[in-house]
């Protein structure tokens, strides 16, 4: 997980989308530097961000984690839905 | 306010709640009061509140009195009993039954988990009654610790490691929920 940051979104066709990013420091914090963005609004942030919280520390990959944020927004939020997309991005040390 | 769990996991249940209470901008920590827990039990059941403070003096008061407490088996039970409580709430507890101009029904203003052998429950201000196979969580923390819950319930085999996690998750992130965390488990028939 050092080192890859993911970021993944759940999407619907009225153009809302839950979108979950992690950016991981080569070093581990405490808690991830988190951000979340949405050019039309931000939607599901919650179910999203306390999912990254629980999931952080259970998983080395930065994807997987991302997933679920996702994922939880998709399971709760009527404005997001599945299929998820994800980009991996290598990190520079 | 507050962040309030219940999780039903491997014939376990588990009822959970952080304990800050807030009075406006005012924030009460559990260190300032003798009784900070949102859970009490009565009987065999354990029944948490969120929403006013008054709402816990009112739940105390009445299951106090209480001779025999009741089965709250399943959701009709449940039903039966908050329908036959709530007249007694406008007549001797001076509840405010008005809520939103367009509901079909009274309010009973309460918002309540009850976690006992049968089960967990939810039951809603207008009497709904819902029954939870995994997990479910009410208050102004609640949308962080469903998202929380939702990603921890397959990877912890313990109900309360999961309702805690969920707990946590309010607290981390909504100003109106904070620590210590009360849990308490009962097995499920």
């Amino acid at each position: 997980m050092v080192g890859l940051a993911s970021l993944a979104y759940g999407s619907l066709g009225n153009g809302g989308f839950s979108f979950a990013g992690l950016r991981l420091a080569p070093l581990r914090s405490a808690l991830p530097t988190l951000h979340q963005k949405n050019v039309f609004n931000l939607i599901g942030k919650r179910y999203s961000l306390s999912a990254l919280y629980a999931a952080y520390e259970h998983s080395d990959s930065a994807e997987t984690i991302a997933k679920w944020g996702v994922e939880a927004g998709i399971e709760f939020n009527v404005n997001s839905a599945a299929p998820i997309t994800s980009y991996r991005i290598e990190l520079i040390q | 306010m507050s962040t309030l769990v219940v999780v039903k996991k491997k014939g376990k249940a588990c009822i959970a709640a952080e304990t800050l209470t807030s009075f406006g901008s005012r924030w009460q920590r559990a260190a300032y009061v003798t009784e900070p827990d949102k859970i009490q039990q009565f009987g065999d059941n354990y029944i948490g509140i969120v929403g006013s403070a008054a709402h816990h003096h009112v739940v105390e008061s009445i299951f106090s009195k209480t001779k025999k407490m009741p089965s709250f088996k399943n959701r009709l039970a449940i039903f039966e009993y908050f329908r036959k409580l709530h007249p007694r709430l406008k007549n001797k507890y001076f509840l405010n039954p008005k809520d939103e101009d367009d509901d079909p029904y009274e309010s009973s203003q309460m918002d309540l988990f009850i976690a006992n052998r049968y089960g967990i429950f939810g039951v809603f201000s207008l009497r709904e009654i819902d029954e939870y196979e995994k997990f479910w969580s009410i208050g102004s923390g609640s949308d962080y610790a469903l998202g929380a819950m939702y990603a921890a319930y397959d990877q912890f085999e313990e109900a309360e490691e999961i309702a805690r996690i969920g707990v946590e998750a309010g607290i981390e992130f909504d100003d109106g929920s904070d620590a210590p965390i009360t849990a308490y488990n009962v097995d499920l028939i």
